[in-house]
């Protein structure tokens, strides 16, 4: 659980150590606690990320009606027409939501043009926007399947204001007698946001779930082994210490060398059983009566022999 | 496995006991609430488990989808069919008293019984009246028609103000069943609420939805525009209102893109603003349009001509007028917003000081100028002019092809066929408003009974899983006595 301090600490309050991010490129020290730091779920409170990639699957009519090319989206005349609009929700480098507005327009018998515009230009919701297009992609249709050709643009490349590259995959978009209809539309990237709660994966890895839902890499587990782990010293708090009888430590992470796994939430039970203990436990009681016999007799015997000379 | 191992089993199926009854008490409590599905546990938890159930609801798209569907196709339907009843009751509902065919054939009548003793000023009164009551009746379906497309507007306004506030609501829905299905809560009752808020969209629009990872759901009109990803899209209406008669309605917007109203680019077909929308720019502007024509025609055909031989003043308007008219409309071309001014020319009403024997005479439109009258001595017994008026209505004249009824056509005629053509698309859309209820009926009905919650199986459940806590206290009491013969034997 985190601490006031937000640092994962356990009931007796010792800290987690941990491996700073898994995907920092830091590599652990084999044999020493250096290199491990305190995890702490609090340092890492607003996280924004900028839209990199995403998936646009659409269908486009295909029995549009041509757009002649004065009035095609991508000139951004006043009164460009399009075939058929959408829209989606990226996010610059600063978190910032950026609207995309994505027109398709038919230019002709199996082809389209798909064009970027950045919603914040727009005059009263459409043409003509204030800056020119973001991108624009000329998509051509198959006849016979009406899936892209492979020589098609499959992508539209949009350099988000103020953010990364984001690459819209359009490869699986449709041109089918039907009307438009968007099929699949997602973007990575996520608005600054706090970390919600914290999630233990099975290779040690700490997940800060943001409140959007992105889940945020925040450092691994470290876990030691000894070579011999019940010659350790017991401390309180349900932790052990290394001794020169255990030998030395050797850091790694869950899953990899013999490591084990690591489960989130759970704590370890007792592998006593108590059946097993009392049954020893009578065991041993015969045993011990059984020797406090063997002296009972051994006295009697040396009494009858003290008894002999009178 | 050690006797401490079985009782913890035992701990965990008390657990899982517990929580599964916890939920037939749920389910039994939205029995009656229609917007809750069944909520089930998935993967009984056999062993000590770490997770806790998972609770996953009854669900089926295909038939949500068609729910949906059917509620806008519904939706739509009943508005035409409304607006159309509507309508009609301005005609005078099945006797039609109030439409102009049949006041048209009343005057008709009224004038050649006058025509039959021009000399009767009784005669000559009645088919004075019942010309005013057409051109009242006239002006009156008119006024009431562009105050119903007014109301449209209006309420076109109204329906974007709420599809704005239920995009709202399930922006935030979806948020927080997406962040609560990463964190993994039971985000169950929170789908059961969005989809309420779905159905109240698609009331409204004909409406797709479909589901992303996480429970995301994305939302497009049935024609394909976005109406939420991630954030609602902006819904609006380019309102011009007060409409005038001939004049266009406003386009509603979805996204930025016209989805319904004049060249719209990507249009929906279903939903309340669909209906509110085609009624607007369909059926009321083609009757406002048709009953501008009646009345251009009724003033064509009342004309009034130069009587003189070789005369060449111009045709004025006789019986039929507009205020502030000055020369004739031009034949063959509608006039936007005639009817609502159409009346009877004062020189002939009694009530305004006028003559009522002006019908017999002629000069309606001009009563000082002796060129336009037929009657020249004022004879009390001619009867000529009462005779050509009575024919009037029957005179093929140029229609507006406009109005969708040919290019030519008498008064009586067009009108006739005006108010038959309003029939038939009413009765049209009462069979479509009654065939979608049916269709809405049913597909509700059969996702009810895949999702909805059955007492009778939950009673059922309730009774195994009672039979299932007690077995397993059970086995915690045999345990114990197991530890109590194993104590004995410790003295």
């Amino acid at each position: 659980m985190p601490n006031s301090e937000g640092e994962l600490v356990n009931a007796s309050g010792f800290k987690l150590l941990g491996h700073p991010d898994a995907a920092s490129g830091e590599t652990l020290i084999a044999n020493g606690f250096d290199g491990l730091n305190v995890i702490n779920v609090n340092n890492r409170i607003l996280q924004a990320s900028a839209s990199e990639q995403g998936v646009l699957n659409v269908n486009l009519p295909s029995n549009a009606s041509n757009i002649a090319g004065p009035n095609l989206p991508s000139a951004n005349g006043a009164n460009a027409a399009f075939s058929a609009k959408t829209s989606l929700i990226a996010y610059d480098s600063l978190g910032t939501e950026v609207t995309l507005d994505i027109y398709f327009a038919k230019t002709g018998a199996n082809s389209w043009e798909a064009t970027a515009f950045n919603r914040a230009g727009a005059t009263n919701g459409g043409f003509p926007y204030a800056g020119a297009a973001l991108t624009t992609a000329a998509l051509n249709f198959d006849p016979a399947s009406g899936k892209l050709t492979a020589a098609s643009a499959n992508a539209l490349s949009v350099a988000v204001p103020g953010g990364a590259t984001l690459n819209i995959d359009l490869e699986t978009t449709t041109q089918l007698a039907t009307g438009f209809a968007v099929i699949e539309a997602r973007l990575d990237g996520n608005s600054p946001s706090v970390v919600d709660g914290v999630e233990i994966a099975a290779n040690g890895s700490i997940m800060g779930i943001l409140r959007n839902g992105t889940r945020l890499p925040l450092a691994q587990i470290a876990i030691a082994g000894v070579p011999s782990p019940d010659l350790m010293t017991r401390e309180p708090g349900n932790v052990f210490s290394v001794t020169d009888l255990s030998g030395d430590v050797r850091i790694g992470t869950a899953q990899t060398g013999g490591f084990g796994t690591i489960v989130g939430g759970a704590l370890e039970e007792s592998t006593v059983d108590i059946a097993t203990e009392l049954t020893e436990m009578i065991q041993s009681q015969r045993t011990y009566t059984a020797n406090s016999k063997v002296f009972m007799t051994g006295a009697e015997l040396m009494d009858v022999l003290v008894n002999l000379k009178r | 496995m050690s006797l401490s191992g079985v009782l913890n089993t035992a701990r965990f199926a008390l657990d899982n006991s517990a929580s599964q009854t916890a939920l037939v008490a749920r389910n039994i409590a939205g029995a009656d609430d229609a917007s809750y599905s069944r909520k089930i546990v998935e993967g009984r938890v056999r062993t000590p488990d770490l997770s806790s159930p998972q609770i996953r609801r009854a669900e089926n798209p295909a038939l949500f989808a068609n729910a949906t569907a059917a509620r806008s196709e519904s939706a739509s339907a009943d508005i035409l069919k409304d607006g159309l009843t509507q309508m009609r009751r301005l005609f005078g509902g099945d006797d039609q008293e109030n439409a102009p065919s049949t006041l048209i054939s009343n005057m008709q009548t009224a004038l050649r019984t006058a025509a039959s003793d021009p000399s009767d000023p009784v005669l000559a009164n009645r088919a004075f009246d019942t010309a005013n009551s057409l051109a009242n009746s006239i002006g009156n379906t008119a006024n009431a028609l562009s105050a119903q497309r007014n109301d449209i507007e209006a309420r076109l306004g109204d329906v974007a103000g709420k599809l704005s506030v239920s995009l709202a609501s399930f922006e935030s829905l979806n948020g927080r069943i997406v962040g609560g299905t990463r964190l993994g809560q039971d985000t169950t009752d929170l789908r059961d609420e969005r989809d309420e808020v779905l159905r109240g969209i698609s009331n409204m629009i004909g409406v797709k939805a479909f589901s992303r990872a996480d429970n995301d759901m994305i939302l497009q009109t049935d024609s394909g525009v976005l109406l939420f990803e991630t954030r609602a899209r902006p819904v609006s209406i380019q309102s011009a209102s007060p409409l005038q008669t001939g004049q266009t309605g406003g386009r509603f917007m979805v996204d930025g893109v016209a989805v319904a109203g004049q060249n719209s680019v990507m249009p929906i077909n279903s939903g309340i603003i669909f209906g509110l929308v085609t009624l607007r720019d369909g059926a009321i502007a083609d009757a406002q349009t048709k009953l501008d024509e009646t009345a251009r025609m009724l003033i064509s055909a009342f004309r009034e001509k130069d009587q003189t031989i070789g005369g060449t003043k111009p045709d004025i308007a006789g019986l039929f007028t507009v205020d502030g008219l000055s020369g004739l409309p031009v034949d063959g071309i509608r006039v936007p917003g005639l009817a609502q001014r159409l009346t009877i020319a004062a020189s002939v009403d009694p009530t305004k000081g006028g003559n009522v024997n002006l019908l017999r005479d002629g000069g309606i439109g001009a009563p000082g100028d002796a060129a336009y009258r037929s009657n020249a001595n004022g004879l009390s017994g001619f009867s000529d002019r009462l005779n050509l008026l009575s024919q009037a209505t029957d005179k093929a004249l140029a229609v507006d092809p406009n109005a969708g009824l040919g290019a030519s056509r008498s008064v009586a005629e067009f009108s006739a066929r005006a108010f038959g053509a309003l029939e038939e698309q009413r009765r049209t859309a009462t069979e479509r408003a009654e065939f979608s209820t049916i269709v809405l009926e049913r597909s509700t009905k059969s996702l009810a009974s895949e999702t909805g919650v059955s007492l009778d199986a939950e009673m059922a459940r309730l009774l195994e899983l009672e039979r299932n806590y007690s077995a397993t206290a059970k086995i915690m009491s045999v345990v114990e006595s197991m530890y109590d013969a194993l104590f004995g034997a410790v003295r």
